[in-house]
């Protein structure tokens, strides 16, 4: 089990990676578009999160 | 008539090297990619890791940065080289297949560094290699500084 600081840190990892240009970038798979969706807005994701403080 | 000079940060050698390292841990520990360099950032001039494995389209990519940020962890870089500059990928981006395309199949490309190459038609941004295909090793005693490719090239802007 991961701890809450290392599931954000590790997430963070991934929705860092993103860049503008994968907007037009062709055949990335299911499964990894579902786990960015909710790495982002998940009940745990980092926009879910922030959103508590703006 | 004004010349622009563009200036390419470099990446500090401690950190070609930890990348190296990490490589090696993780083949030592069976999670094996596919394909590892270092990519600059041209719009700030910071530096990623790139690591790409096809399974990242099937199991996606935390399980992986998992794996990844525990041996950075014991590497013991802390924020000079942590899991947030590490991208896990498949292979299907235009640039990763384009690299792929042009050196996949040499011998190794540990220490290969491209500066705004153009490689197939795709503008590659400053870049040290490590890993372009399974087969390739990582440090084999061969890479201790980069070495740039001869078609490589900085690149010049003249604007009117």
């Amino acid at each position: 089990m991961l701890t809450a600081d290392r599931q954000i840190k590790l997430e963070w990892g991934k929705v860092s990676a993103w860049r503008i240009e994968m907007r037009y970038q062709l055949g990335v798979s299911k499964a990894d578009a579902a786990e960015f969706v909710r790495v982002i807005a998940g009940t745990q994701g980092s926009l879910t999160w922030l959103t508590q403080y703006w | 008539m004004a010349d622009t000079v563009l200036v390419v940060a470099d990446l500090a050698r401690d950190l070609i090297e930890a990348g190296r390292t990490l490589i090696r841990k993780l083949d030592s520990r069976s999670v094996r990619f596919d394909v590892a360099f270092w990519l600059m950032d041209p719009e700030n001039g910071s530096w990623r890791l790139h690591l790409g494995a096809s399974s990242v389209r099937e199991t996606g990519s935390l399980a992986l940065y998992e794996k990844v940020d525990t041996i950075l962890t014991e590497m013991g870089f802390g924020v000079r080289f942590w899991i947030g500059m590490v991208t896990i990928e498949d292979l299907r981006s235009k640039l990763v297949q384009a690299l792929i395309s042009k050196l996949g199949s040499a011998e190794s490309v540990d220490g290969t560094r491209l500066d705004y190459a153009t490689v197939n038609g795709v503008r590659v941004p400053p870049c040290v290699l490590y890993r372009l295909s399974p087969e390739q090793p990582v440090g084999a005693g061969n890479a201790s500084s980069p070495r740039r490719r001869p078609s490589s090239k900085a690149t010049r802007h003249a604007a009117a």
